[in-house]
């Protein structure tokens, strides 16, 4: 017993002493998945010869690990960069001073499109997702795919049809940005008729997207990235760029921004200048994922269409981020 | 005026400093992200009259009652027939029971929809059943262990066999009841099974659910306010379940005779496959599904190398923090006076009984200091957050050791000069060896499998279990199913230990 007692007590004593620190190391959270991100920090790391260390969020926790993280450790910042994988929680911790604007701005940032940045400076957005409907091929043929989000709640498809159960992530955001695009009449027949139409509600959208893609449901609103990888993996399923003949296509950007007070300020500009890079996107865009380039002129895979080649919905992110709690309240409380 | 036995000071001293420790890290973070309440109580109050909340109560409370309606009577019989017949390999069944302790429920649903695609209510019993049951089976096993010869006489000649059974049973319900309530615990805290397994057709939602919805709103008091009617039922039932355990009279006396185990004979058969059965679904089916998404041996050995950083993160965290724990309750439950150990055991409680998110929230408020940033961004504070949260399941099978033995033993030592810390180390410490390896391998099972206090903790991201997680965003049920196997192997090395050096079934203490 004594032995046991000594062996895991110098274990302990080794891990608790194994802790990082210094200003050769730039402290991240993301809400990226690690493998994702890691293919543009290994880059980063070998370039700069800064290392970083990455807190990555979970599917499970879907960004409120993070957000709340960084809200408590507002007193005491630990983190330097926070890479949001969307866009409103991201201007949630800028409206509560948890993120700085970077003085001067970082280098190439007039080339990202004024809809994905922030007008003060505190964040921008490079590497984007689109929200796609995915379609089983073999359940659904091609003179009958859905062609809008409204397909969702066409009576014809009546369970058959999935959205992940939208309280958070990237279905939040989408629902918020219908918010304050649609009038309120038809907003409110849109989510009515998700629940009449019996869409199924799956926890996430990579499980959304694996769900049509064996055949449990017919078609889906995912991300494109969800979307290519279950694509990937051989199952039948076409994406379908959604209402590109009148709302468009709603484009979420990753975002990036400062955190105030972190501990290493000039590594994280080193950084966020590195994401914001053609490099960076031209990574993101060429990984399994295929994120769509910001930036004109980036290189990119030829299925990885960008803005310009479909129709995208016009949003404005600083009035989803300000707008998502009280939707994520009120999406709470419809679909209970 | 008496006077003071040498090295009485060092044990109160002793048992103060571990009574300081186990609350600065079980309660204290709770309480202080709880008092968000107290700050808020508008908010609050709110939170406390939104019928959803109690619909998702409700709701949880019915998948729990469901849940402890099959594991109670699956776990007891377990139990009685590891613990009290002559079934052939009763520590290969054990073994098999407690492994599928070490797999997170979520995994053991996604083991089960990516085999049979199992969803809705009936699913979500099934997984949190085939969890709870060895929780029920292990502990009343525990209990059984103190049946005694006479106990076995006197019940087989007032009733014969049946009545052998029923009255060992009640002899099992001690433990029986322990285990049904922290299983209880972690059912009406888990709050992404149900999520899963409703993917497809009817959505079922519970009370996590509606605290998780706070805490993605930032509204903390009505976090830590819509936990509070799930956190006083846990409370509540850990409370009856300690004082059945406390209670009963002590069986390890200088002529204690453990009772004979009784002959199945011709219901050898049934009972061995029933025990298949169980363990089948408990861990067979669940791993067997995971080694064909796995592909072949050789994902998993690259999943192991690639995750050796957090593997090795993991396993020492984990061993650490369960040391620290059975070693706080180990010191607690033997030095400290039988009022404060009451008090004790209540607080050990708390940190198992709120919600993982408040405590993850109470976490960083304590740790976040800029004197404690070594502990912080390093694993210490992994070690104690979850040795915090599991001291109480390290210190049931100790408390169940301790209540079984004959405080003669102790008072006789004292009365013949011994120091209360002389005689813990020569009499209580070796009669409680095998329920502090119990309790050190429950502790440690907890240890690796946790994420949920882990969300808020950077350092916490370096386990195995929020890697495992994480890679749900993938849907991708090869590689996961790959890693929740090293997973897995990782966490039965210590089961591996204990079932062979003592077994879980037949010791004395």
């Amino acid at each position: 017993m004594k032995k046991l007692a000594l062996i895991t007590l110098a274990l302990c004593l080794a891990v608790s002493c194994s802790k990082p620190g210094g200003s050769g190391e730039v402290v991240l959270y993301t809400s990226l998945n690690e493998p994702t991100a890691r293919a543009v920090l290994d880059v980063f790391e070998r370039e700069s010869g800064l290392r970083v260390r990455l807190t990555a969020d979970t599917e499970r926790d879907k960004t409120v690990g993070l957000v709340r993280t960084l809200l408590e450790e507002q007193t005491h910042p630990r983190a330097d960069v926070f890479w949001n994988s969307e866009a409103a929680n991201t201007v949630r911790l800028q409206r509560a001073g948890v993120l700085e604007k970077l003085d001067p701005p970082p280098a190439g940032w007039e080339a990202i499109p004024t809809q994905f940045r922030d007008p003060d400076g505190v964040w921008f957005g490079f590497a984007a997702r689109a929200r796609v409907l995915i379609v089983n091929t073999d359940l659904v043929p091609a003179s009958d795919r859905p062609r809008s989000i409204w397909d969702l709640v066409d009576p014809r498809w009546k369970g058959q049809a999935g959205i992940v159960r939208p309280v958070t992530g990237t279905t939040l955001t989408h629902l918020t940005a219908l918010h304050e695009t649609l009038p309120p009449a038809e907003y409110e027949r849109f989510l009515a008729g998700i629940r009449a139409n019996e869409c199924h509600l799956p926890p996430g959208n990579g499980r959304l997207a694996k769900l049509v893609g064996e055949g449990q449901i017919h078609f889906g609103l995912t991300d494109s990235s969800d979307y290519r990888l279950v694509k990937a993996e051989g199952l039948p399923v076409d994406a379908i760029y959604p209402d590109q003949d009148g709302l468009g296509t709603l484009v979420i950007p990753n975002t990036v921004a400062r955190v105030r007070g972190g501990p290493n300020p000039e590594g994280a500009r080193k950084l966020i200048e590195f994401l914001l890079s053609e490099r960076a996107e031209e990574i993101l865009a060429f990984h399994q994922r295929g994120h769509i380039p910001l930036k004109p002129g980036v290189k990119r895979p030829p299925e990885v269409a960008v803005p310009g080649e479909f129709r995208t919905m016009k949003v404005d992110f600083l009035r989803i981020g300000a707008e998502v709690e009280a939707r994520m309240r009120e999406l709470d409380a419809r679909f209970p | 005026m008496t006077r003071r036995a040498p090295g009485n000071g060092a044990a109160e001293g002793l048992t103060l400093a571990a009574a300081l420790v186990a609350f600065l890290i079980g309660p204290l973070p709770v309480l202080v992200a709880a008092g968000d309440a107290l700050l808020a109580p508008g908010e609050a109050w709110n939170a406390l009259a939104d019928p959803l909340l109690w619909r998702r109560t409700l709701s949880s409370a019915a998948i729990t009652a469901a849940v402890l309606a099959l594991a109670l009577p699956a776990g007891l019989l377990a139990a009685w027939v590891l613990a009290r017949t002559d079934v052939p390999w009763p520590r290969a069944w054990t073994a098999l029971l407690a492994l599928s302790l070490f797999l997170p429920p979520l995994v053991h649903a996604i083991s089960w929809v990516s085999a049979w695609r199992l969803s809705g209510f009936g699913a979500i019993l099934l997984v949190h059943g085939v969890v709870a049951t060895p929780f029920v089976a292990l502990l009343a096993m525990r209990s059984l262990a103190s049946v005694s010869r006479a106990q076995h006489d006197t019940l087989r000649l007032l009733g014969g066999t049946r009545a052998v059974l029923l009255g060992e049973l009640r002899h099992a319900w001690p433990g029986a009841s322990a285990g049904a309530a922290l299983a209880a615990a972690f059912v009406l805290s888990d709050f992404t099974t149900a999520d899963f397994l409703t993917s497809v057709g009817p959505k079922i939602t519970v009370a996590a659910d509606s605290i998780y919805a706070h805490h993605l709103g930032l509204r903390s008091g009505a976090a830590a306010a819509a936990g509070l009617p799930a956190a006083l039922a846990v409370l509540a039932g850990l409370a009856l379940a300690a004082r059945d355990l406390l209670r009963r009279g002590s069986s390890i006396r200088a002529r204690f005779e453990p009772a004979p185990r009784l002959e199945l004979g011709r219901a050898r058969m049934p009972v061995l496959l029933g025990l298949a059965l169980l363990a089948g679904a408990a861990s067979v089916a669940p791993f067997a599904s995971l080694a064909l998404s796995a592909g072949s041996p050789a994902a998993v050995v690259r999943a192991a190398l690639k995750n050796l950083d957090s593997i090795t993160f993991t396993f020492a965290t984990a061993a650490a923090s369960a040391t620290l724990g059975v070693a706080l309750a180990t010191i607690l439950l033997a030095l400290a006076p039988r009022l404060s150990r009451a008090a004790l055991f209540v607080l050990a409680c708390v940190p198992l009984a709120a919600s993982p998110l408040t405590s993850g929230i109470g976490l960083i408020r304590v740790w976040n200091q800029p004197e404690l940033a070594w502990a912080y961004t390093g694993a210490t504070v992994v070690i104690c957050a979850t040795a915090g949260r599991y001291l109480l399941i390290g210190a049931l099978p100790v408390a169940d050791g301790m209540a079984r033995i004959d405080a003669g033993l102790v008072d006789a030592a004292r009365l013949a000069g011994a120091a209360r810390l002389a005689a813990f180390g020569s009499i209580l410490e070796p009669l409680l060896r095998p329920a502090i390896l119990v309790g050190w391998c429950l502790a440690f099972a907890f240890a690796l499998r946790e994420t949920d206090a882990f969300v808020m903790l950077r350092a916490g991201q370096s386990a195995l279990a929020s890697r495992l997680y994480a890679n749900v965003v993938f849907a991708r049920e090869d590689e996961l199913a790959a890693l929740a196997l090293v997973f897995a192997l990782v966490c039965a090395t210590p089961l591996l230990v204990l079932s062979a050096t003592h077994g879980l079934r037949g010791s004395r203490a």
